[in-house]
């Protein structure tokens, strides 16, 4: 695991498409305000990971730097598809949806050790 | 802030339906609608069937922003229910396709814009607003050569409908096993018929389909959905 600052350790959000990425970076800021959340083109996404060592990647292509270094993640409608792939601590779950309320839980059981 | 003018529904704001299958994002596009002063999400819905319910349970409806691919069909269905409901309702498709024949088939279906997914939010934002207020997303020279594209390509599918229409049971078993990629022989053998009599469906089901090359008809028979190429066809436009 990557180590960093765990209240300075942010949300990166990485998926694509654009609109996708940008109305979850907004409905976060407006509904968990005190979390850092930052947005990331996927091409940067390992640099931003190894950079600030994220308490949660949102991305919907998983990297192998992902996989391996960041605790909790949720690939969220790889190309499209509707499936929802999320891990948290090495436990996987699959689904072929996610609404907002239950992705934003999902934060909050990612950030829990360092909520605010 | 910045002042938006009132709305000529004589409502505070834009009532806007959100009909997408991706909860997480339509959600969010919602929470980040209902942030505007000027923007009321009056409902939203993963699916046609869902749509239809909350078109008919809602008071009004200026802005519709539509995805295409849902769970139980095409969103573009969903127009003339929206518009025979709420005649004043526009219709903004969002959507991963992209390319001129769809955008010709969207604006056919009736709808006053297409968005690709990739755009920036703040243009889905403005395109609401733009649409609510009466104004276009394409210009008239635009939307004139969209409609004709439209027409032309509604009359070759319906041309090639009809031609496969005229394909015998077996001829259609003789091109779904091409579609698996046999050989003559191997046809033959799967249907049980000689070499000879395959060559002659296959002659014969190539006239019919207007097609120079078997790979012309297998390419008219894959868009019609007679052969399948492709199992992983679970995605999203």
């Amino acid at each position: 695991m990557l180590s960093a600052d765990p209240c300075s350790q942010p949300i990166l959000l990485a998926n694509e498409p654009l609109a996708y990425r940008q109305a979850l970076v907004r409905a976060f800021r407006a509904a968990r305000p005190h979390l850092h959340v930052l947005e990331v083109a996927p091409d940067e996404l390992d640099a931003a990971v190894q950079e600030h060592a994220p308490l949660l990647v949102i991305c919907d292509r998983l990297t192998q730097l992902v996989e391996r270094c960041v605790s909790a993640w949720v690939v969220l409608y790889p190309d499209g598809a509707r499936q929802v792939t999320s891990s948290l601590a090495g436990h996987q779950e699959r689904a072929d949806d996610l609404d907002l309320a239950a992705l934003l839980a999902f934060v909050d059981r990612a950030g829990a050790p360092f909520a605010r | 802030m910045t002042q938006h003018p009132p709305h000529p529904n004589g409502a505070d704001a834009i009532r806007v339906l959100l009909v997408d299958d991706h909860s997480a994002f339509r959600q969010a596009l919602g929470l980040m609608f209902s942030l505007e002063p000027d923007i009321e999400v009056v409902g939203q819905a993963r699916t046609v069937a869902d749509a239809r319910t909350v078109i008919d349970a809602v008071p009004g409806v200026d802005v519709a922003v539509l995805d295409l691919d849902l769970p139980d069909g095409f969103g573009l269905d969903l127009i003339h229910v929206l518009q025979a409901a709420h005649p004043a309702a526009q219709v903004l498709v969002l959507t991963a396709s992209a390319g001129r024949s769809i955008l010709a088939r969207v604006v056919e279906a009736g709808a006053a814009g297409m968005l690709h997914k990739s755009v920036d939010i703040e243009e889905i934002v403005s395109s609401v607003r733009q649409l609510a207020f009466g104004s276009w997303l394409l210009s008239p020279s635009e939307l004139a050569a969209l409609l004709r594209e439209a027409r032309t390509e509604g009359a070759q599918r319906r041309a090639r409908t009809e031609r496969l229409g005229r394909l015998t049971p077996r001829e259609r078993d003789v091109l779904a096993l091409l579609g698996e990629g046999l050989s003559d022989k191997e046809i033959g053998a799967r249907l049980r018929i000689g070499k000879d009599t395959v060559h002659t469906h296959m002659v014969n089901l190539l006239g019919k389909l207007g097609a120079e090359s078997r790979l012309e008809a297998l390419i008219v028979a894959v868009r019609h959905d007679l052969v399948s190429i492709d199992r992983e066809s679970e995605r999203h436009p």
